[in-house]
This record gives structure tokens, sequence and C-alpha cells, in this order.
């Protein structure tokens, strides 16, 4: 197959065009720059924390945040976080510091011991509650964590490197269990009302495939090694994914058409569900601070479980 | 031809003489959507004719995480 823009053998093809490996490059960050411009998602004054894990499309939306933000001098910086997954996340994070040091970024990384006192791999192993999948509790350390030290270094919008699956499966998973209230929340900038504890975040990778992302990858010769968490399997989003997976394969283009369809319904989900929103003011967790719904934050409550779980677990052994 | 499977790190030796990435993908199972295919390390579409002395990489292409 020929690429529709040259002579040369074409190394992708989608959206009814055909690209050589240049003129995929330049596809690939043409789109990411216009959904930068389109959405506004970074401003002159800005400080950019990029949300990085080493995997591709943290490797990708770092190297397009530095692409954009040096040509419009926007100071950014990465910032990783550590689970502490044995035999998964020390690899990233050694490809990471590697990309980091080719392209002169600076690169913080803070890791669930030193700010939870423990690591995932720990936590898992000590049943945090029975119910609680590794990936919710992860989830809520993660989001808690990057947050908290975009905040302390200084940021003022944190890029992640969600693409155009993700959105398309948090759609569908948060439609399947009916909780459109969080599909307000989800979009380019994600998140309803402005608050001071909250950093914005940004997704430049908004319309990029997970297929796209690897390729981009992988012509640009990022170091990327196929690295999957070892709890992926137990979550919802890797069934909502395979099935998302399938029914592309059968119709090309039914993530895009998921994600576009949902830009639609954005802006009249996002008025509604500020409108309600802000009947109620934010309150602030006793214990951290943070903006939250409770008394206490998902976060402290999941810190203070584990230390309960660590004293039992001590006096038994006792 | 020799085959790396990523995903599941796992290396084959498929005695065939020719057949179209399409078709190895359907024969193994794999979705398309979800890998690119290295032909003698250069990056190939489906309509790719493989032949029995190539080194074949299936690339994963879903998240870690």
């Amino acid at each position: 197959m020929q690429c529709t823009k040259c002579a040369e053998k074409a190394v992708y093809t989608g959206q009814g065009q055909n690209f050589c490996k240049n003129h995929f490059i330049n596809y690939f960050e043409n789109k990411v720059l216009r959904t930068i411009t389109r959405f506004g998602l970074f401003a002159p004054d800005d400080q950019v924390c990029v949300a990085t894990s080493g995997g591709k499309d943290s490797l990708s939306v770092l190297y397009m945040t530095m692409k954009y933000c040096r040509e419009h001098h926007i100071a950014f910086f990465a910032l990783a976080i550590d689970e502490g997954i044995a035999g998964y996340r020390d690899h990233t994070l050694d490809d990471l510091r590697l990309f980091c040091t080719q392209y002169d970024i600076k690169l913080e990384i803070v890791s669930f011991k030193d700010r939870f006192g423990d690591t995932l791999d720990n936590i898992r192993e000590k049943g945090i509650e029975k119910n609680k999948k590794p990936c919710t509790v992860c989830g809520i350390f993660r989001r808690t964590l990057l947050n908290r030290e975009a905040k302390r270094l200084g940021a003022t919008k944190l890029a992640t490197g969600h693409n155009l699956d993700d959105e398309a499966q948090s759609f569908l998973m948060n439609t399947l269990l009916g909780n459109m209230s969080h599909n307000a929340s989800l979009g380019p900038i994600t998140g309803l009302n402005q608050n001071d504890k909250f950093v914005p975040r940004v997704k430049p990778l908004y319309f990029i495939s997970e297929k796209e992302s690897r390729l981009f990858a992988l012509l640009k010769g990022f170091k990327v090694e196929f690295n999957e968490c070892p709890n992926i399997g137990l979550s919802f989003r890797a069934t909502v994914r395979d099935e998302i997976n399938a029914i592309e394969s059968k119709l090309p283009g039914a993530k895009n058409g998921i994600v576009n369809a949902f830009l639609e319904i954005l802006p009249e989900l996002k008025e509604k569900y500020r409108a309600e929103k802000s009947r109620h003011t934010f309150q602030y967790c006793k214990r951290c601070g943070d903006a939250c719904s409770g008394e206490i934050c998902n976060a402290c409550r999941l810190e203070e479980e584990l230390c309960r779980k660590e004293t039992v677990l001590r006096n038994s052994k006792e | 031809m020799n085959i790396f499977i990523e995903k599941e790190n796992k290396r084959l030796a498929l005695a065939k003489h020719a057949i179209r990435v399409a078709d190895l993908l359907l024969d193994l199972g794999i979705k398309d959507s979800t890998v690119i295919v290295v032909k003698n390390g250069t990056v190939v579409l489906e309509d790719e004719l493989l032949e029995q002395e190539d080194d074949i990489q299936i690339l994963s292409v879903v998240s870690g995480g």
C-alpha cells in the first residue's frame, strides 16, 4: 500500500488515508498540536506538569508537550508516580529516566511508599478491604498524588497521556454503570468546577488512538517495552477495552465515533452537573485539606484503613 | 518464518511459504486494531505478503495499566 501523499510505502492506514513514516509523524504531531490549540489546553503563563510513567502514551505526550512548550516558551516538567509494582513500574521508570536525560527534561519521581507508607504490592498483600480491587486503590492514590505533587511543584496544568481509547472506554464504563455525572467530568479538560485545590487536567492525546501512539513511539525510536500491569486483568476497564477493540476490528473508526458522539453531548452534561454541583459547597478533608465530598478524602480514608490493617497484622504476630 | 508475539512474550516458528499479514493475524486470533506488525525491522500493513525467511514481530498497542 502506498502513502496517500507520496510514493513511499505506507506504514499506517486510517481515516481513509495511508501514510508513510514521515507523513504519519506529521499527521500525528499536527493532530496533537491542533487539539492543544482547539481546546486551549496550555496558556502562555502556564507551568505544565506532565504526568508520566514511561509507557508509550506518556512518552508521546511528554514529547509533544515539550515540542509545544519549548516553541511557545512555556515552562514544563515531568512527574512520575512509583506505585511499587515489582517487575512492572521499575522497568517503565528506567525507560522514562533515559528519555528525560536524552531530551533534557526535569523529572520528579514520588512513590506510594514515601507518601503513603507502603508499596501497592504490599497494600494488595495486606488485602485492604476485600471488595476493593488493586486498581481502585492505585487509582485513588495515583490521582491524589499527581494533584498534590503537581500543586507542590507549582504546576498550573497537569497534562496526562489519556488517549482516544481511554476516553471511549471511560465514557462506556460510566454509561454502562449509569454514572452520567462522571461522564460530565471527562473531556479534553477534565473536571466541572475550578477549585484552587485542583490542578486542571488536560489531555493532548485526546484524538490519538493507542495504535497511533505506539506507532509514533516506535517510529520516533522511543525506548518503550511492552509491559502490562499484572493487575490489569482484574479491572472492569480491561473487559470494556477488549469489547471496544472487537467492535473497532469489525467497524474501523468506531472509537472515533464514540468519542465524537460524546463530545456532542458533553456541553449539556457539563452544564447540567455543574449546576447541580454548584449547589453544594466544596468541603475540605479534615486530615489533609484537599477538596473532597465528605469529611475526609478517599486517599486519607484508605491511608487510615491501611494503618488499621498494619496494627492488626502487628498484633497478630506478637 | 519466525514470529515474536510481544504481549505473550512468545516465539513461534511457522512453516508457511507465504501469507498475508491479515490472514496471519486471523490464524493467530489477534485483532488487527490491537497490534502493529513489523517485518524484518519495518512496519507493514495488513496487505503485506510475508514469506518463509521473514522475521516477524507482532507488537501490542494496548496500554500497560
